[in-house]
Order: C-alpha cells, then structure tokens, then sequence
C-alpha cells in the first residue's frame, strides 16, 4: 500500500477513535440510550458472563432476567450508594428437582437463592479505570459462588474490561496472587452449610485464580445497540450441578460444558431503562434476557413534574375586601389553601402575622407543603399583615412551624432564591393547643377517609412451587372520632388465587409466629380483617410523644399496648419504647384468637445521619416467639423519597432453633408513587423480601408507629428539602 | 388524616404476610393507567364544531405519536410570521408555514431552528442550523422539497431531510389550502420525540 495513503488511513482511524472527545454533544444522539450500564446474565452489570467495575448511579433500582440453559435467573438490584450494588437473585437450575418426594415438590426443579454485592474502589478517571471489588452468592449454598477484582476503562465508544476472579470464575487455576499473604488462600473449600445463609468468609478470594475480560462496543448509529465480546473465566466443571446426579442427588442431567471460551453478545436498549440482550455462550449456548434499570434517587426522577402552585385568580381584589375583616382572611385561606389540598385547621391574626395551622397529605416534601401554605397567604392576605407563619400538625399534634418575614418571602420567590429564603425562616417545634386560635372551622367527626384498591398477596420461592398468589380487593379506611384519637381498618376479600396447592407445613421448633403463613394464606381467602386499630396519639411534651393502640394489628396478631417516643426537634435521632399484649389470631383473620398469647416490648434508638441520610434503626427486647435480641435495620433516603433498606436479627435462640436461613434478615425498598407521575403525592409502594422467614425475630406490626407519625417534628427532615420550597 | 412515612404500612402489610420462602408485596395499582397509555397510547382528541365554534382563539391539536395529546392556543403571531402556540401546562411551540422551528418546556427534548424561517421563503433545497436539546447538540440538516396537489386541490409539500453528524433522516409533510394556509403536518422534530402531527384550526380575530 501507498505509503501516503496509509498515513492518511491512520490519522483517519485516530480522529474516528477520538470523535467522542470532538463531538461531545452529538454522541448523545449517535449512541442513545447509552446513559446505563448494561448487565450480564448474572443479574449485575457487566458483559455477559462476566462483571464489569461499573455502577448504575446511587439511588437506582433494577431488575433483570436472563435465561441461559439450564438456568432460568432472576435479579433485583439495588444501589444505595454510588459505590455499592447489590443484588439478590432467584436461580431455576433445570438440571435438578427441588426434592425427589414427587408429591411435595412435583417436578419443580431446583431453586437457589443467593446474594452477591460490588463495591466500586475507584472511579474511572483519565487514565485510571473504575475498579470494583465484588462477589457472586456470598450467603447462598454457594453452587455460583466466586470473588472477582475488575477494571473498566471506557475508550471513545469502546469499553475494555479486565479482571481477576476466583471460584467459579477460575477456568484457568492460576496460583492466587494472595498467596503471599496467607495459606488459607492456597485452597478452597466448597462445602455448603445445610442451613445456610451464612457468610463464609473463609473462602473469600481463595483458591486458584483466572484472568478474564472483554469489550463492549457502543454501534454507532444504531439507537444504542451494543456488542459484547468477553473471554469467559467461569469454570463450567464447577459450576451449579455440573455432572448430573454425581454433584448433588437430585439432579438428573449434566450441564453442557463449553465448545469455546468466547462469548458474543448484543445489547439492544428499548430505552434508557429497558435493554433486550441475546447472545452466544459457550460455544453452543444461545441465551436470551432483559433488564429495566432507573434511576429513582434524584428530585423529579423518571417522571417531570408538572403540578405548579395554583395561581389565585383576581388575588388584589380578594387582597383588598380582606382588609376589611379577619374573617375575611380566614375564609379565604381556608377556600384556597385547601385548593392546594392543604387543610386548614386553625388561624389567627396578632401583631401583623397571619398564622395558619393546617394538615396535608400531598406533599412528601414538608418544606413544599409550607412555601405553598405561604405562597397563598401572601396572595390572599392585605397588605397589613407583614409576617406569614404555617404550623403543620398531624394526629392531633403539633410538628412545625415555618415563619418568615412577608417581605423576605415575596422578594426570594420570583427567581426561586430558596437559599437566601432559607436564612430568613425561623423553623421551630410546634406546641398545638386548640384553644389559641381566633378561627377554628368546625370539623364533621367523625371523618372517614377511604379507597378501594387492588391487593395481592405472593409467595415465592417454596418447594411445593416457585409462585403462589392471590388477587383481591382491599378496603381501607381511617376514622377520625378526634384529631389525635383514629381507627385504621382494612379489609380484604380473595378473588382469585392458588393457594390451594401450596403445601408447606411449618417446620419451626418455637412458637409458630410467622411460620404458619400458609395456613394464614388458605383460609383467608374469603373476608379477612388484616388490619382493625384505634389509636390515641398525645404529645405529653415539647418533644416526647405517645400513642396507645389496640384491636387487629395485623393478619396473624391482635392486642393492645402503647409506645413513647422521644424525638428532640433539632437533633437528628429519637428513643423510644413500645410494649404490647399480644394474641395469635385464628387463620381465617376474622375475630378469633388461638391460645399463643404474649408480652412483646422493645426499646428503639434510631439515628439519622443527615449528609448521606442514612438511617439506623436498632430494636432491641423480646419477640414474638419470645426471644430476646436486636434488629439492625440500615436504610438511606434519597432526594425522590426512595428508600432503599435491609435489617438483621440477632436473638437468643440458636441456629438450630432457628431453622434454615441461621438468623433473620432481609432488605427493602420504598418506591414513592409520584415518580410515576406529573403530580405529586405522599403515596409510595413497597417490595420488602426476606430468603427465609423463620419464627425469630418477629415483631408485632402496628400501624401509625410513632417515628413515621412524626417524621416532620424533626427539623432536619424539614431542611433538607429546602430547595423544594418555591416548587 | 394521619400521615406518616409508610415504614410501618409497609411492614404492617408486607411482612406479616411473607411466607415461609418468601413474599413480595405490590401496591402499585396507580401506575396501571400510565402504563397501560404507554403501550396502547392515549384516546385522540376528536375536535367537533361545537369546540371550534366555543374557543375564542385559534388553535392546534397535537399528537405526540400515540403517547400524548393536546391542543394549544395561539398565543401571539411575530411581525415574521411566526406563530407562537401554549398549551395549559405552558408547553409552547413556534410555527413558521406549519413547520415547528422552536419549541420549550417540552418534556423529553426540545429544538430551535436557527433559519427556519426560510421554509418555502427560498429555495427548494438548503440547510437548517439546528440546536437540538436535552441532550445539547448543534447540527446541520441537508433538506430538500418537493410540492404536488391532492385530490381535494390542497397543496401537500413533503420536506426530505438529512442530518449531518448521525443517522437522523426523515421525510415531513405539510397540507396547505391552495392559499398556502396551514392545514395539517407531520413532522420530526427531534430523535428522542416522536412524530408530531398538528392539526391547525384558524380562527378570525
């Protein structure tokens, strides 16, 4: 070839390869889709078998599904932070039965359960690459399990992977690099605890070693399609079942091993939340999948809002015939505060403030509700009044109170200045006493709130079959007799379900407490009553508060009891105590009660760490089952509203007690609907699973507990969505 | 009411009905009408006299694919001719021969043609200057325009245009009275939008 023409050839290759850093913007549109990460068939992201160092930001939620024969595989993932994901997944092995007691499990084939997490050490930088650390089914029977290190460097539209793994990712028993550190690296131990849900520690990073890696490759112009092409490092000799019946006595096939150690694969992302993938494995494998992945942490994420604060309409001239009467002014404040579903409960006008107290039910953010609570008294209001003042209560007690200059207010407004609005509120605790106020419109009690919805009740993962649900419909309502004094009911009538296959007796040596769920499942089919409370609240000073409760607190409990709760207003944890007389219900959920009867109690600290908004909550006392211990629960809380959580407990009673899964532990995640939506609301949905529900470490579920009540009687929760304050 | 985090409606519901494997709980009722208008789309709006006749301004419908709806009213016309159109939630849209050649406010993706006010002024061939939003980009289209009539006399302008820097290559159309007055289009505006179609309904005043 001409040696010009060469030339030319390489200098157009460099300026393709570094186009990116020439046409920043239009990338967007040459690659779309392109803002996530995609994940691999193990349900985390990565290539296809294997992991990359990359994250979903803080704050994502995803789910994934893959299927490469013989596994069927499941995922949920979380990222509370933007260093960690983690990751629990449902594996359908298809080369084993669950059990070889036809009449228990049938043909279900094999499930397990694991867990895996990453950590990210460092971010990709110019030159340096994101590096993580993670594992693969830490806490499960460990059939998957592996350890990895991985670098990730992104290059124009190419994204280069390397790694070291160990476990199954071992192909290529390399000595481990750790060996100098200590013996126990030379070798692993594959053995499974038969309760399991253990971490074993022990084996982390142990054992021989492989290198693998590989490469995505973002297609120019093809709506965000990508290419992968990896090097696969999983030992296949190793892995799940691999030889029939000589690995584990149910299986009854052994897995095809591998033709070829590359695999190929192509990403086609729907959108940024929803990518399809299908690729080549093994050699001889072809597997199918999809993941939808978002980010839910940020303010307005997935969905903008469009919900702006109502305009009054002809505002002077209501300005104008306010002055000449208070009552005026009430009744105005009551019309439009309540148009911007804001309840007006109390007013008053002394020393030129207009004080309102009021109740919402639209707003998570309290600092929104307040700037609107102001925003129509300074439209409303005559020009007299020169400080505005809005005192939120919620069960009959007082929570805050926001005031600021009417001055202040109006001149930070027009250009949402809510940090120099900020410096001019006075934010305080906020003593309710009914008689203080010069209007209090009458409220007809009692007050019921209701709605009707859908409910469905799941239960996944047993060995009699992998999904049992049922459909019904769920009326729920609230009673107010006073503000502070409310009845909760929910009540629920089955429509459709399978519960009549489900099986599984409970094999608890403890009190059954939870373990008979399915006795509690087949026979509340029809009505059941899962929740009938009356609750009295009082807040006995500026910053305890109580509530006594007592009726059908949930569907397998009943009983009567009470809880303190002491919350300073400036600081940023509380402490409590709850006890409770308790009885078993009987497993139709209506009125009766069984013989198990108990006294639970506990004593709660909880403890908010404002920056990252990381909650901790410790239950210490006695239990259901009556056992005695702590429950961890670790959640954090981000901007949307999104909590994303898990908990532990750890009691008196042994292992063996305790049954399979060793202790209790689980996590959660709150989803706040309104990200779904261009409206705003208070509503949010929840998952919450635990790998095993066992009869330790059960808690009576009551409804309305003190720290959820008064969440807004501490002034952090207040401040922290100051920026919501002009919204 | 009684309001609070739903920690423990999350519990109370949830967990004591998590089985001896394990449960999930789903709430979500509500997001059942946004998904459902996500794969089938929303109801059209279907613009009768009596609307016409009770709106004192004159107005557009715009579909937005299948996903969205709306009718936007004539909000002012420029000493160019460019027509700008509001929508309720202040979305707005400017209009220069029923081409879009600006938009703000809109969700998922905005544009502004820097020359779009040479549509059918000039020549048949040219460039737009575009600035193409969320995400920022500046790019050039190559286009060309072809005209023909209809059956009904009306003037159907078809608009061939091809974007330099990606593959961004479409064909919009435009209906015009044969007095050259805007009577319906169907356009792209921007990658990540889908097809606008506007339906013009002039009123005089």
């Amino acid at each position: 070839m001409d040696f010009f023409l060469l030339k030319r050839s390489f200098i157009t290759a460099l300026l393709f390869f570094f186009s990116s850093s020439i046409y920043s913007s239009i990338n967007d549109y040459i690659y779309p889709k392109s803002d996530y990460p995609s994940y691999s068939n193990y349900g985390t992201t990565g290539l296809i078998q294997l992991p990359t160092a990359r994250m979903m930001p803080a704050g994502s939620l995803a789910l994934s599904w893959s299927d490469i024969d013989p596994y069927l595989r499941g995922s949920i993932i979380a990222y509370p932070f933007s260093w960690l994901e983690a990751s629990y997944q449902y594996t359908d092995i298809n080369n084993a039965l669950y059990s070889d007691v036809t009449s228990f499990s049938g043909n279900q084939t094999y499930k397990d359960k694991s867990f895996d997490f990453k950590i990210k050490l460092i971010n990709e930088g110019v030159y340096l690459p994101d590096i993580s650390v993670g594992g693969r089914d830490l806490a499960g029977t460990g059939i998957f399990s592996s350890e990895y290190l991985v670098g990730t460097k992104r290059f124009s539209n190419l994204d280069f992977t390397l790694g070291i793994g160990w476990g199954m990712l071992s192909k290529d028993k390399l000595s481990n690099p750790f060996e100098v550190l200590s013996d126990r690296f030379k070798s692993r131990e594959y053995e499974t605890d038969t309760l399991g849900g253990d971490f074993n520690v022990d084996s982390f990073f142990s054992g021989p070693a492989s290198l693998f890696g590989g490469i995505e490759y973002f297609v120019p112009n093809s709506r965000g399609m990508r290419i992968k092409l990896e090097y696969d490092a999983t030992d296949y000799d190793l892995e799940g079942f691999p030889d029939g019946n000589k690995s584990f006595k149910f299986a009854f096939k052994p897995v095809k091993r591998p033709d070829s150690r590359v695999n190929v694969g192509i990403v086609y992302p729907v959108s940024n939340n929803l990518h399809f993938k299908l690729s080549y494995v093994k050699g001889n494998t072809l597997s199918f999948g999809f993941s939808f992945q978002a980010a839910l942490g940020g303010k307005h994420a997935f969905t903008k809002k469009n919900d702006p604060p109502k305009q009054i309409e002809n505002a002077n001239i209501i300005k104008k015939v306010n002055e000449k009467k208070d009552e005026f002014v009430y009744l105005t404040s009551l019309k439009y505060l309540a148009e911007e579903k804001l309840y007006l409960q109390h007013a008053d006008i002394s020393n030129d403030e207009l004080h309102v107290v009021y109740t919402q039910s639209n707003h998570q953010s309290h600092a929104r509700s307040s700037g609107r609570a102001l925003r129509v008294l300074d439209q409303i209001a005559p020009d007299s009044i020169k400080s505005l003042r809005a005192s939120n209560i919620n069960a009959g007690m007082g929570m805050y109170s926001i005031s600021m200059p009417r001055s202040e207010y109006q001149k930070n407004e027009k250009n949402n200045l809510h940090v120099l609005a900020k410096e001019s509120v006075e934010l305080a605790s906020f003593e309710y006493k009914q008689k203080d106020y010069s209007f209090n419109p009458e409220v007809g009690f009692p007050a019921t709130f209701w709605r009707v919805t859908p409910s469905l009740k799941s239960q996944i993962g047993g060995p009699d079959g992998f999904y049992f649900g049922g459909l019904g419909i769920a009326f729920q309502s609230e009673t107010l007799f006073r503000r502070n004094i409310s009845w909760l009911n929910s009540v629920t009538h089955g429509i459709y379900d399978n519960f009549d296959d489900l099986k599984l007796e409970s094999d608890s040596i403890i009190p059954h407490v939870r373990t008979d769920i399915v006795k509690y499942l087949k026979q509340s089919t029809g009505l059941a009553i899962t929740r009938s409370q009356l609750n009295y609240f009082s807040k006995i000073s500026d910053q305890t508060y109580i509530k006594f409760s007592g009726g059908i607190f949930e569907p397998m409990f009943s009983g009567f009891g009470g809880e303190i709760l002491y919350r300073p207003f400036n600081g940023n944890y509380g402490i409590g105590a709850e006890i409770w007389r308790a009885y078993q219900r009987q497993y139709n959920q209506l009125f009766g009660i069984r013989d198990y009867r108990i006294n639970t109690g506990h004593i709660n600290f909880y403890y908010k760490e404002p920056r990252s908004e990381v909650i901790i909550a410790l239950k210490g006392g006695r239990f259901l089952a009556g056992d005695s211990g702590v429950n961890f629960d670790f959640s954090r809380r981000f901007k949307s509203g999104l909590r994303i959580g898990a908990f532990f407990s750890l009691t008196d009673i042994s292992k063996t007690e305790f049954g399979e899964g060793s202790f209790d532990k689980g996590f959660y995640f709150y989803v706040p609907i309104e990200l779904f939506s261009t409206k705003y609301s208070k509503r949010n949905t929840g998952f919450g699973l635990r790998p095993i529900t066992r009869d330790g470490a059960q808690y009576l579920i009551h409804g309305l507990n003190l720290w959820g009540v008064t969440e807004q009687a501490q002034s952090v929760n207040i401040s922290r969505d100051f920026d919501d304050f002009y919204d | 009411m009684i309001f609070m985090t739903k920690r423990s409606i999350f519990l109370g519901l949830v967990l004591p009905l998590v089985a001896s494997c394990s449960l999930n709980y789903n709430t979500a009722s509500q997001v059942i009408p946004a998904v459902s208008a996500s794969i089938f789309g929303v109801d059209d709006i279907d613009v009768t006299d009596e609307m016409i006749m009770n709106r004192r301004l004159s107005f557009v419908k715009i579909n937005f694919g299948k996903s969205s709806v709306g009718l936007m009213s004539l909000l002012s016309i420029s000493s160019n001719n460019v027509y700008e159109w509001i929508s309720e939630d202040d979305v707005r849209i400017y209009t220069f021969n029923g081409k879009i050649i600006k938009t703000l406010n809109l969700n998922s993706g905005g544009v502004s043609i820097q020359n779009g006010t040479a549509f059918l002024e000039k020549e048949v061939d040219g460039i737009y200057d575009i600035n193409l939003h969320q995400p920022e980009a500046f790019v050039t289209q190559d286009y060309s325009i072809s005209k023909e009539l209809d059956e009904s006399g009306n003037i159907l302008i078809k608009e061939f245009v091809k974007t330099n820097g990606f593959k961004w290559e479409y064909t919009n159309t435009y209906l015009y009275s044969d007095e050259l007055v805007p009577i319906q289009s169907e356009q792209e505006i921007h990658p990540n939008i889908p097809k606008v179609k506007l339906t013009f309904y002039f009123k005089n005043n």
